[in-house]
């Protein structure tokens, strides 16, 4: 059983190394034509720049404040939660967040594009499909991800520190501030983590409500393609292009910055940790 | 063959026939994809297919010209639809026979409610370039122009640039969409939006610009007074034989192409 085991966890990094290595192989035929710098920092101008730093940027300008916001809506909902009596109210949230969590992101994304998107083109001289939009719903799609990492987190809080703190005189305000933040910093650092890593790898999303135009964007009513999009919009063209490969050099971006939040999630979970 | 056919046709009418008879006999799956164009008319005669013959199955996909053409040069379906001729080294490179149908314009789309309804095709290079990029340097309202274009997969996207931009710059702060369906929910939805796309696909919630004073409608097109059209193309590898010889045959047919192409804004070849 153990051997067994132990092949699987061989077997399944094996396909993880396997998987970068072929990306970076179909990738080198770009690498021979453009500098990885202009790769990294150049700009989209096929056939004669295939940089795609206005793709690395979209990616950046749409996650990261995605999940920050995400953030704030995941940790009031969790406290929310927490300080909840156990019952069916508690319940009920529960099922309800684990539910948002397996509601496909094209759904989220349709459903952008039939409200948000409108909206935003009323408040903005713009269409409407831009890095607002796209933000704004990615960060409903990320928060119950969120949520669910840290009501986990927030769980295994031991009881007696809340009645320690009541005993004391304390209330849930004061239990919050003084035991249940300080004590879940790494299971909050962690939920966060996931929450990015979801936003990174989001395709759907930024797909049809970014915009998808591949200049560098400047304000938050502009369009930006995402490297997720980028893939997407690219896969249909020419498969023996130079434009085809970069494809795959998208893919080799991604993999490592997915690999990076995962590999700094797990120091600070350690570094964290209530020791 | 397709002789053949339309000397039995006669007499198939005369026993009440259908043209879908000519798939009796026939089983097993069609696999198609490519342009998204022809998705409406595909289905309609999908449909047809398998009613009449429900051991037929009929799977449509799209992805774009460039995809259809080289999925089927590929062998991944079994016919491959474009709205662009493939090119001569696509068609030696995988055997490629080309089976035009139709003749489709491609149209400059506006929203209903912009008043811009007519635009030489000099503004709609410069719109294109965002050389222009205010509606009311055009006559119409004070609003930014919100431009909207296609994937280089897309062969509307490939006539268009060829034939109205003259090979001219597209604004990379232009906004991409996937379809031609995709393209027509966008124009819709955004007052201040132009784009392009396959006159098949004009309705009532967009609206064709006139270029240069003509309007795409269909009796320019068919007229040939409107100049920017290209054909309507379905392609196999290698001469279409079995099935798929059926199903082209089908598109040829006096049915399809009277009652389902005309119909759908597209011209007919017969």
């Amino acid at each position: 059983m153990r051997v067994l085991l132990l092949l699987s966890a061989i077997l399944s990094s094996f396909v993880v190394g396997a998987i970068l290595l072929f990306l970076s192989y179909f990738s080198a035929p770009l690498l021979e034509r453009d500098a990885l710098t202009n790769i990294l920092l150049g700009e989209w101008n096929p056939d004669a720049s295939y940089g795609l730093a206005p793709m690395i940027a979209g990616t950046l300008y749409i996650s990261i404040p995605a999940s920050l916001l995400a953030f704030v809506i995941a940790l009031s909902s969790a406290m929310g939660m927490d300080s909840l009596a156990a019952g069916v109210l508690r319940r009920f949230l529960e099922a309800f967040f684990s539910i948002l969590t397996s509601i496909p992101t094209v759904v989220y994304a349709f459903l952008g594009v039939m409200l948000v998107v409108p909206m935003v083109r009323r408040v903005s001289d713009t269409s409407g499909y831009c890095i607002l939009s796209a933000v704004v719903v990615l960060s409903l799609l990320v928060s119950p991800t969120m949520i669910l990492y840290m009501r986990e987190s927030f769980r295994n809080t031991p009881k007696e520190l809340r009645t320690a703190v009541y005993a004391l005189g304390g209330e849930e305000a004061a239990y919050q501030r003084r035991v249940l933040l300080p004590y879940n910093r790494a299971g909050m650092a962690v939920a966060y983590m996931m929450g990015l890593a979801r936003a990174l790898g989001d395709t759907m999303v930024a797909l049809m409500l970014a915009g998808n135009s591949s200049k560098m964007p400047s304000s938050p009513f502009d369009g930006a393609r995402s490297l997720t999009s980028h893939i997407a919009l690219l896969f249909a063209g020419d498969y023996d292009s130079v434009e085809f490969r970069s494809i795959f050099a998208s893919g080799v971006i991604l993999f490592l910055s997915t690999l990076l939040i995962l590999g700094i999630s797990a120091l600070l979970k350690r570094g964290l940790s209530n020791g | 063959m397709k002789r053949i056919f339309l000397l039995l046709l006669p007499l198939a009418l005369l026993y009440g026939a259908k043209a879908t008879d000519s798939f009796a006999g026939y089983e097993g799956t069609l696999r198609i994809a490519g342009g998204t164009a022809h998705i409406p008319i595909m289905k309609i005669v999908a449909k047809e297919i398998h009613e009449a013959n429900p051991a037929i199955k009929i799977a449509i996909a799209g992805g774009g010209s460039g995809v259809g053409i080289k999925k089927v040069g590929e062998g991944l379906v079994d016919i491959g639809n474009a709205g662009r001729k493939p090119s001569r080294e696509e068609i030696e490179r995988y055997k490629l026979v080309p089976y035009k149908w139709a003749v489709d314009g491609i149209a400059v789309v506006v929203n209903p409610s912009n008043s811009v309804k007519s635009l030489s095709s000099k503004q709609i290079r410069k719109i294109f370039s965002a050389e222009i990029s205010n509606w009311k340097e055009l006559g119409g309202k004070d609003a930014k122009i919100d431009i909207y274009t296609r994937d280089r997969a897309s062969g509307t996207r490939k006539v268009f640039w060829k034939k109205i931009l003259k090979k001219g710059d597209i604004s990379a702060k232009a906004s991409f969409v996937n379809s031609n369906g995709a393209m027509k929910r966008a124009v819709a939805n955004d007052p201040a939006a132009i784009g392009f796309m396959s006159a098949g696909f004009i309705d009532s919630s967009v609206c064709g610009v006139a270029i240069d004073g003509v309007r795409p409608d269909r009796d320019n097109i068919l007229s040939g007074k409107y100049p920017y059209k290209r054909g309507i193309y379905s392609i196999s590898k290698g001469e279409a034989k079995g099935l798929k010889k059926a199903f082209i045959d089908y598109l040829y047919s006096e049915h399809v192409q009277h009652d389902i192409v005309a119909k759908k804004g597209f011209i007919p070849v017969k």
